[in-house]
């Protein structure tokens, strides 16, 4: 048996056409007519491309490049033509039976076909822009319409109310939220986002197992800051680092000293124009007795001297306004968790929720959930082992930071055994000197060690590292520790120790270590390095 | 347990890589000018000619293909303005330059045409706003945007255009959900995702993006089938498994998806008669899903004897390399 393959037009959107066998009989019906078809195609565009070349813009080329276009709507030239014939004709009349309705009903995913469609309405007079808005909800349509925000919030409303499951509602009511949201004060946005929590949860109810809804969810969940705030700065010696909570340029950053502009060269990691994280170089150092101040976007943050170190630190987690609420839903969505206990949408939902409610009372529960979620929705359970990692270091930064005096930055953390698979970019370890990464996971996250830029002893000891291709250039590192792990290739340890002065270097328990050549290859590229091989 | 509506069930058996077969469907694609389907694609020959010699390169069969045969095509389809067209009398396109531009980096023939026209062609495309047209009838869509500056990348003349208000109407396509659409207030959907974050790869912009917001929606993208959609609530399908893939590799989040799972959908899909991939087991094979399949399993690391593809340009990394360039990843620290 011959198996044929039943074509309709271009394989671009050739989705979903199932192939089918057919008999001897069919097989040679559907030959005849495809040869008919081609051939019809054959001569139309001949016809289409003659009478172009002779600006002949006549009834007849609308007609057949009509005929074409409905047989296959990519065919773009043809559009093209068409539109070179409006212009030629100056047809107004004719415009409007182009509204493309067939064409859309026939492959509703065209680009082409919604393009000419909106050619041909910015090139009408009048146009009927309700039933427009019944045909799609794009922005182009509600711009033309002059259709006010509050109209288009309550048929945003009306589609959601109707469908809950229809991604494209919950998308369009977040365009219109975040415009409500810049013109409004923070207490009616609180206030909307309360509503709009009630209205999602009720939809994720309804249908647990639909996702459109949760996304929306967690994205109001999420805190919109829209103002740049400081997080944390520290300068020593003639090195400034400070971090805000958001990306910020250069030029909304200034250094006062005695309420004088600092002349500070600015650089961030990866040579942006704008960045969360910034390393400052000063002219010269500053003095003890100096006021020193950073002001961001207009806000004036006081810097403290200690030791001869200057640090800004804003140590509190935020203050969510709408506690109740969130208390009362976390409990609706255990309720879930008993019904249905494979919902990894309920489980992810309360780890969210009882991060906004209280991170650090709920710190546990969080991680018991996320254990869950590496099982239940196993597809993505490295994503949940990531999550896991950032929630970590968060909270061990936070145990730190209870143990520290006032006027004092620690500069000296340990993370090790605790199953991290990410650093997951957290500005707060830049600012730190010793680092232990020890007992983890991160040998596919090397790259990531670029963020400890003030590190001078980092261990890496027991990560199963194999290779050192990514261990990015950490200029002030001097001491690393590397034992127990899986290193065999020579040429990537001296290459590492060529780019940096390295006082300390501890290879034990590595394969590397039977090598001959290490010690005597390693000595002449760092003579004075103190070296554990065994 | 969860009833779900929107999968597919993969078939029993999930045949082996098929790469010969592969070879073939591509080979004889075009062979024989007057079939059917190849007629009737006439529109998109560009297009088509570039996902066919990505793949056969993929594949190590590029010496099979008929190089002075395309290049001659190539050549005619540039038109007066300096764009391409898909094919001969049909209207130059900024999709279709892309592609002839990119079948020539691979060929290494890049002398072929006329570069200063094609840059000029590029440049003229774009609007004030930062935009981009696909022609001169004014459609803007983020796949134009992408196809600019990949273009001008590739001819190493990126300085023609404000880059800068290229990254701005980009950014002003980023959704609530992370993603980005085709235009400003559009949907989130994974093949604009590819666009945008292909165009701030190769701009050097990635910091602008929330990578960790980002790759979730995309990881969630994968189905109990192992597939990929490109939305939430819709049907798996091979080219997604290249828009989401490159996508979390440029983001250095590739691991979030269940590798195994993936390879067994990709795999499903092969037409193990007449070779080539289509959307969906069962379905249809084409060039289109022919390439997206093997640029997957290129990706996800496989031990099958495919070439590596890179991310943001969808060609082979060693043509990237030969045109000395770098676009970033945050895989990579700098």
């Amino acid at each position: 048996m011959v198996i044929k393959v039943d074509i309709q037009h271009n394989f671009n959107f050739s989705h979903g056409r199932v192939k089918v066998r057919t008999t001897a009989e069919q097989e040679a019906l559907k030959k005849k007519e495809r040869a008919e078809k081609l051939s019809r195609y054959r001569i139309g565009m001949s016809i289409v491309f003659k009478k172009r070349k002779d600006k002949i813009y006549d009834d007849e080329l609308m007609t057949v490049t009509e005929r074409m276009v409905l047989q296959n709507p990519d065919i773009y030239t043809l559009w093209n033509i068409r539109r070179e014939a409006f212009i030629n004709n100056d047809w107004d009349e004719k415009l409007l039976e182009e509204l493309t309705e067939n064409c859309l009903k026939q492959n509703p995913k065209s680009y082409w076909v919604w393009y000419q469609r909106i050619w041909i309405t910015n090139h009408l007079a009048e146009c009927n822009w309700k039933k427009e808005l019944m045909l799609c909800t794009k922005e182009f349509v509600v711009q033309k319409a002059g259709i006010s925000p509050d109209e288009e919030f309550e048929f945003a409303t009306s589609k959601i109310l109707n469908n809950f499951s229809n991604y494209s509602s919950w998308h369009y009511r977040s365009l219109l939220l975040s415009k409500m949201f810049h013109k409004s004060d923070q207490n009616d946005i609180d206030e909307k986002k309360k509503q709009e929590l009630e209205l999602v949860m009720n939809a994720t109810f309804t249908d647990p197992n639909d996702s459109s809804a949760w996304f929306y969810q967690r994205w109001l969940l999420n805190t919109h800051e829209f103002l740049a705030t400081l997080s944390q700065a520290l300068i020593k010696s003639d090195n400034v680092i400070l971090f805000a909570n958001k990306n910020i340029s250069t030029e909304s950053i200034y250094l006062k000293v005695n309420n004088k502009n600092e002349n500070v060269q600015w650089k961030s990691l990866q040579q942006t124009k704008i960045s969360k994280l910034w390393f400052g170089k000063l002219k010269k150092q500053l003095n003890e007795t100096n006021n020193v101040q950073i002001e961001i976007e207009g806000t004036f943050y006081p810097l403290v001297c200690i030791n001869q170190k200057w640090i800004y630190k804003k140590r509190k987690y935020k203050f969510c306004s709408n506690k109740d609420q969130l208390l009362e839903q976390l409990s609706s969505y255990k309720q879930l968790i008993e019904m249905e206990p494979n919902n990894k949408w309920a489980y992810l939902t309360s780890i969210l929720l009882m991060r906004k409610i209280d991170f650090i009372k709920f710190y546990e529960n969080i991680l018991t959930n996320l254990n869950v979620l590496v099982n239940i929705d196993s597809l993505r359970s490295n994503y949940y082992k990531d999550l896991r990692s950032k929630y970590i270091i968060e909270y061990k930064i936070y145990e730190l930071w209870n143990t520290e005096e006032d006027q004092e930055i620690k500069t000296e953390i340990d993370l090790s055994g605790l199953n991290l698979t990410t650093l997951s970019n957290n500005e707060h370890l830049s600012f730190f000197e010793q680092i232990n990464l020890g007992a983890n996971y991160l040998a596919d996250s090397l790259h990531q060690l670029f963020i400890l830029q003030s590190c001078t002893k980092l261990s890496l000891s027991s990560n199963q590292v194999k290779n050192l291709k990514k261990f990015p250039t950490l200029q002030n590192l001097e001491v690393l520790l590397l034992r127990n792990n899986k290193l065999n290739n020579l040429g990537e340890i001296l290459q590492l120790l060529t780019r940096h002065k390295l006082k300390l270097l501890d290879l034990r328990e590595n394969p590397i270590c039977n090598t001959k050549e290490l010690q005597t290859d390693i000595a002449q590229i760092s003579p004075d390095l103190q070296l554990y091989i065994e | 347990m969860p009833v779900l509506k929107h999968d597919i069930e993969l078939p029993a058996s999930v045949p082996e890589l098929l790469l010969e077969k592969h070879a073939n469907f591509l080979l004889s694609y075009g062979t024989d000018k007057d079939e059917y389907m190849y007629c009737m694609t006439e529109h998109m020959r560009m297009s088509g000619m570039y996902w066919g010699l990505t793949a056969l390169d993929l594949m190590g069969k590029l010496e099979q293909t008929n190089r002075n045969e395309v290049l001659e095509f190539i050549a005619q389809c540039q038109t007066e303005s300096g764009g391409i067209a898909a094919s001969l009398q049909h209207d130059p396109h900024i999709l279709y330059t892309l592609s002839a531009v990119q079948i020539l980096c691979i060929y290494n023939a890049l002398d072929t045409i006329d570069i200063e026209k094609v840059v000029k062609y590029v440049k003229e495309r774009q609007q004030p706003d930062g935009s981009f047209t696909g022609d001169i009838w004014g459609e803007v869509d983020m796949r134009f945007s992408f196809c600019a500056v990949a273009t001008l990348s590739l001819l190493n003349r990126l300085d023609v255009i404000d880059v800068d208000k290229a990254v701005e109407f980009v950014m002003k396509c980023m959704n609530f959900d992370g993603g980005f659409g085709s235009k400003p207030g559009a949907e989130s959907h994974a093949g604009m995702i590819y666009c945008s974050i292909g165009l701030l790869s190769i701009t050097g912009n990635l910091h602008l993006v929330d990578a960790d917001q980002l790759s979730w929606w995309l990881c969630e993208r994968q189905l109990p089938s192992g597939g990929l959609n490109g939305r939430p609530e819709k049907l798996p399908d091979v080219c997604y498994s290249w828009w989401v893939l490159s996508a979390l590799t440029i983001l250095g989040r590739l691991h979030w998806v269940n590798k195994e799972q993936l390879v067994k959908f990709v795999l499903a899909c092969q037409d193990t008669e007449s070779g080539g991939f289509s959307d969906r087991p069962g379905d249809i094979a084409d060039p289109f899903h022919t390439l997206f399949g093997l640029t997957a399993l290129s990706l996800l690391n496989t031990d099958y004897p495919l070439k590596k593809i890179n991310p943001t340009y969808c060609m082979p990394e060693y043509v990237i390399q030969r045109l000395h360039l770098k676009p970033a990843r945050l895989d990579q620290s700098n």
